[in-house]
């Protein structure tokens, strides 16, 4: 090909960038208002956001829905018995305010790390614009549920971390500011995300300790930050875990909290027990047999594996006979059985949903078009309200678009490995260590989710994803 | 002032390639999805039924809406029916494995005007334990409702049994899902005609005196009587032109004296209730095809 033509179709490819960003967010903002108008607020039956709204309307709190957003969602009924508004309403208000702040905050972080200068003010918003309007991360904003605060403070963390990684010249003050206020926050309001930030947090703390240990590459600035890290996540760990635990004792929670056992019973028990019951020891047999009535606690062939389900009724009444000090070994014998042998088809099932939350913008497509066994139909319902039509329409438009985006994405950054030989290591880096991030990220978030696609635990995911989008179309190169 | 120059042929481009984009996005976004049926017989009339167990129940010739077909050689049923679908959306668990929600009509209605049965069709193992729950599954997200004749329905019962509220302003009451259902049916089938059917009877058996009691003289979860279900989906037919109401309380001629032979149990037809049932929906039809 000559020099001239492979230049045009070069140029052609770059300004696709831009028409395809200009285009799906034009979609995407035009039917997010308009779908919000629709909506009006936060639809309330949806996941455990009856449960939130009953523990903040009591004042309490429990081992699994933490003060955090129970006191958040307080708050907002507080403020809306003041102003006469609904309190959903302010909720959604002061989510889509956070969010918005966090994803432009982000940007900006993310943009002074690469060049080290500030960006254009317009360019973070058309960008945090972009990104609040994909219709999934759209959709949690007018939720009563803890995923778009989360995602907001986990947002902002990982642009820290990742400004860390990159930059070698400053000391990362603001890191240890945001990883201490984040992780706080995160650890009082929900601890599945607050897995997750630890989890980010070390794996930078790790790179960057590790590459310490080379003369050229050592820093002291950054050793010191990594180590200081590491003390917040501790801190902020002990911290969070004592405050939930007094505040649970104080308003007498009965359900059960997270621990690592009763994950194992969470992801590799509890939903494969229909079949797996008689693979069993006779103890474990018993254990979920009810004495009284010689019947097993919950009917194994009607069993249902919601996570709420499983920690609100099956935890408690195995904990009642057996006491949740010895519960914890018996969780973990049994998980090991069923582990065993159904090895492969744990290991497919959490595979696939590990790589549909890794790249979510196209993966979704295949829950969006066709008939796969997640939540995606659970959640679309939820999004529909009580007009569907312009809510289909948005999601499918919406997420197609996403799914350009992240072609395109890809795309450019193959070109670019290709064209570009001076960078390519570089490149490799940077692309490891986020792609690297995102995939510990989501085995964790699937290990301790449903088992079942649920588009929830691929928002982290879909900010990633169009954060590297808009670095390769609106704002320049990342 | 800045002089700012325009690269005309670079805004043609990003114009172009910006349709482009657009274009791909919405054909996919509006593309519809491939139909089986009606597979033959176009020219005979085309019913889909929608309904609780009374449709659904199969005491061996087939549901309801199958021996209405086999019946009338004129006309094609497609079944839409499962055992303990309301019309409303029950108020209860709020889960994404509760079973109230996505078998409702009110939910039901939603799919049909998308056309995007995720809800039914993501979750398999949902609909196996009700009756003729792999039925719904199967056909209805293939059915081209653009083609169907008439529409039938028949919820109530399992909204009576639940305590909903027969009149309200919202989803969790009968008489705003069924209009809302209406409307969005409607909508989903435009050639249509739809003939709502009532609240069938419902009765049990005072243990003190050993009697028959209706369904009108007793509620449940201080819901409403039986007949108030039947007089709100009365009002709120009236607001159409493109439906027919079908009083099957009265109608269809069962009440404390024929009840025990008529029913299987204190809510469900019986094989010979539901041939009786074929034969009040059919008189409904050819009333409105006169």
């Amino acid at each position: 090909m000559s020099e001239k033509k492979e230049n045009k179709i070069s140029q052609l490819f770059k300004q696709a960038g831009p028409a395809l960003f200009a285009v799906t967010g034009l979609i995407q903002v035009v039917f997010a208002v308009l779908w919000a108008f629709k909506r009006g607020g936060a639809g309330s039956a949806f996941y455990e956001s009856v449960r939130f709204e009953e523990l903040a309307a009591a004042g309490q709190m429990s081992d699994i829905y933490l003060c955090g957003y129970t006191a958040f969602v307080r708050a907002s009924m507080t403020l809306a018995a003041l102003f006469g508004i609904d309190y959903k309403e302010i909720c959604c208000f002061i989510q889509i305010a956070i969010s918005f702040v966090a994803f432009c905050e982000s940007i900006k972080t993310v943009y002074f790390a690469e060049h080290m200068k500030g960006i254009k003010l317009e360019k973070a918003i058309l960008g945090a614009l972009w990104i609040l309007t994909v219709p999934f991360v759209w959709h949690m904003q007018f939720c009563i549920l803890p995923d778009a605060v989360c995602l907001a403070l986990l947002t902002v963390l990982a642009s820290k971390l990742y400004a860390f990684y990159i930059d070698n010249a400053h000391f990362h003050w603001d890191l240890l500011y945001v990883a201490a206020g984040s992780l706080l926050l995160l650890g009082l309001t929900d601890r599945k995300y607050f897995y997750c930030a630890v989890l980010l947090c070390f794996i930078t703390s790790a790179v960057k300790l590790i590459r310490g240990i080379s003369p050229r590459l050592r820093n002291r600035f950054s050793m010191l930050v990594a180590g200081s890290l590491i003390a917040v996540i501790l801190a902020s760990a002990f911290i969070t875990d004592k405050a939930v635990s007094i505040s649970v004792k104080q308003t007498m929670s009965t359900e059960s909290g997270y621990t690592p056992s009763r994950e194992l019973l969470n992801r590799f028990v509890y939903p494969y027990l229909p079949d797996a019951f008689n693979s069993l020891s006779d103890d474990s047999k018993a254990l979920i047999t009810d004495p009284s009535t010689d019947e097993v606690i919950i009917k194994v062939s009607g069993l249902r594996y919601t996570y709420d389900y499983m920690y609100e009724k099956f935890v408690p009444k195995i904990e009642e006979y057996t006491g949740s000090k010895n519960a914890g070994g018996i969780y973990r014998e049994m998980a090991s059985i069923i582990f065993k042998g159904n090895y492969k088809t744990i290991g497919k099932k959490l595979l696939k949903e590990v790589v549909s939350y890794e790249f979510i913008p196209v993966f979704s497509l295949r829950y969006i078009f066709g008939n796969v066994d997640s939540y995606y139909g659970y959640n679309l319902y939820d999004f529909w309200g009580e007009s569907p039509v312009l809510s289909g329409l948005y999601m499918k438009a919406g997420m197609l678009g996403f799914a350009l985006a992240f072609i395109y994405c890809a795309a450019a950054n193959v070109a670019k490995f290709v064209r570009k030989k001076n960078l390519r290591l570089r490149m490799a880096g940077k692309t490891a260590m986020i792609l690297g991030s995102l995939l510990a990220f989501n085995i964790l978030a699937a290990v301790l989710s449903v088992q079942k696609f649920d588009y929830r635990i691929g928002l982290f995911a879909c900010v990633v994803w169009g954060e590297l989008f808009l670095f390769r179309t609106l704002i320049g190169k990342a | 002032m800045k002089n700012i120059k325009v690269n005309y042929q670079n805004l043609i481009v990003f114009t172009v390639e910006a349709l482009i984009f657009a274009a791909v996005i919405f054909v996919f976004a509006f593309a519809g999805k491939k139909k089986l049926f009606p597979r033959i017989d176009e020219d005979k009339t085309q019913i889909l039924f929608l309904g609780d167990s009374n449709f659904a129940n199969d005491f061996g010739e087939g549901a309801l809406p199958n021996k209405f077909g086999d019946r009338y050689e004129d006309i094609v049923t497609y079944d839409g029916s499962m055992g303990g679908s309301s019309a409303a959306n029950l108020n209860t668990e709020h889960k994404p494995d509760s079973y109230s929600e996505c078998f409702c009509l009110h939910s039901i209605s939603k799919m049909m005007e998308t056309d995007d049965f995720s809800y039914l069709t993501d979750d398999p193992e949902l609909l196996k334990s009700r009756t003729g729950g792999e039925v719904k599954f199967r056909t209805l997200p293939r059915i081209d409702f653009g083609k169907m004749d008439y529409v039938i329905l028949n919820f109530g019962m399992n909204d009576y049994l639940q305590g909903v509220p027969a009149v309200g302003d919202d989803e969790y009451s009968y008489s705003y899902a069924m209009k809302k259902s209406i409307e969005r049916i409607h909508k989903a089938c435009p050639n249509a005609k739809i003939i709502a059917c009532s609240v069938t009877f419902y009765y049990y058996i005072d243990s003190q005196t050993e009697e028959v009691v209706s369904g009108n003289e007793y509620s449940f979860k201080n819901g409403n009587l039986l007949y108030e279900y039947r007089d709100a989906l009365k009002d709120v037919c009236e607001d159409f032109d493109y439906v027919v109401f079908v009083d099957s309380l009265e109608e269809l001629g069962i009440d404390e004296s024929n009840c025990l032979e008529l029913m299987d149990d204190n809510v469900h037809l019986n094989s010979e209730g539901q041939d009786m049932y074929v034969e009040l929906i059919h008189d409904a039809l050819k009333r409105e095809k006169e």
